[in-house]
């Protein structure tokens, strides 16, 4: 707690206040330092994402992956809106 | 989590939840990956260049691999190396980009590459039954078939699960396409035989003897001057057309302790003894 108030510019009894008591209204600075020095995002500290949601960029990953044909990248894409579409179903 | 680790929970979600019907093997990762909420579709309209992918999207999970791939048991293991990246990496943020970015896609750093392999031999071949059913057998590639029609994976795949799994015995696997050393790789024990190859060395035509079930064969065409007279070969190969390659089985054993494997350093000729 110690380390976290000093990484925060703050002390050690607000930190326990931030995390204690439910109607603490932080002010945007704390809250965007406390976000870098816990290595996450303000949205994930205020709950409106979850760490999860957070991460949920567009992801692929290839096996043995070659550099693809314009074709083959448009029949990928053509596939997985059909995909999409049956899922919406 | 290691990859091993991964896939023993896979594997234990697999034995548990299976519908009644199914036998445990072969492990079927369609149903894993469904359970997952990952849509699995294979397509045949995709150009040859194109495996296998997992696409994470906002409203879409999916594996799509290439319909096109000829064995069962490589689109298996392709599901199943997806798999291993969905449970693996799907959180690690530095190494994949989306379907949009794909013009600066760079290929995967190898390390994630293995540790999916890892996982997908892993959740296909685990290493208790396997081993029980490989039993006290002499590897050959009768033994490596009969696996791999219980796991449903590829004699490939299955022999390198071979090599992982025998910490002690002698064992090597060596692709041939004509007549040159395309790959090839040993089990730890295989390194008391001395067994080395060089990259597309040469393999005479008389070292490839095509017997699925395995023959004794004359030591020196494998091993080294100095080691072949202490180890006795068991050779099996395969002619695997659709990869325009043979494989090939090596299994050895003392000569001179027949039954049991030995550290031919132990047995050298002692001077000192009448």
């Amino acid at each position: 707690m110690d380390g976290l108030a000093g990484r925060i510019d703050s002390t050690k009894s607000y930190v326990w206040d931030l995390e204690n008591k439910p109607n603490i209204r932080p002010s945007a600075e704390t809250v965007s330092k406390l976000a870098a020095a816990l290595d996450t995002t303000i949205a994930v500290l205020l709950g409106e994402r979850t760490v999860e949601d957070a991460d949920e960029a567009d992801k692929v990953f290839f096996r043995n992956y070659q550099a693809l044909k314009p074709d083959t990248k448009k029949q990928i894409r053509r596939i997985l809106d059909a995909l999409k579409e049956e899922n919406g179903n | 989590m290691t990859p091993t680790q991964a896939a023993i929970q896979l594997t234990k979600l697999w034995r548990d939840n299976r519908p009644e019907s199914r036998p445990v093997y072969p492990v079927d990762c369609r149903f894993i990956a469904e359970g997952l909420g990952i849509k699995v579709h294979g397509d045949d309209s995709l150009g040859d260049e194109f495996e296998a992918a997992l696409i994470l999207e906002a409203d879409l999970k999916a594996i799509l691999y290439n319909d096109n791939i000829r064995e069962e048991g490589r689109k298996n293991f392709s599901i199943a190396h997806e798999l291993g990246h969905f449970s693996l990496h799907r959180n690690q943020g530095d190494f994949h980009c989306s379907m949009d970015d794909l013009n600066e896609m760079q290929p995967h750093p190898k390390g994630i590459e293995q540790e999916a392999n890892a996982f997908a031999a892993t959740l296909l071949m685990p290493a208790d039954d396997f081993r029980d059913t490989l039993a006290l057998r002499t590897p050959t590639l009768e033994v490596v078939s009969e696996l791999a029609s219980r796991y449903d994976t590829t004699l490939t795949a299955t022999a390198y699960r071979i090599l992982e799994l025998s910490k002690v015995s002698p064992v090597a696997v060596v692709r041939v396409r004509r007549n040159q050393v395309i790959g090839w790789s040993r089990s730890e024990g295989m390194r008391k035989t001395g067994f080395w190859l060089e990259k597309q060395q040469s393999i005479p035509d008389s070292a490839l003897c095509m017997d699925r079930g395995g023959q004794v064969v004359d030591s020196e065409l494998w091993l080294k001057p100095g080691y072949a007279g202490r180890w006795e070969l068991t050779q099996s190969a395969v002619w695997m057309p659709y990869y325009d390659q043979t494989l090939v089985l090596l299994s050895a054993r003392s000569a001179e302790l027949k039954d049991e494997w030995c550290d031919p350093e132990e047995y050298s000729p002692d001077p000192f003894a009448s």
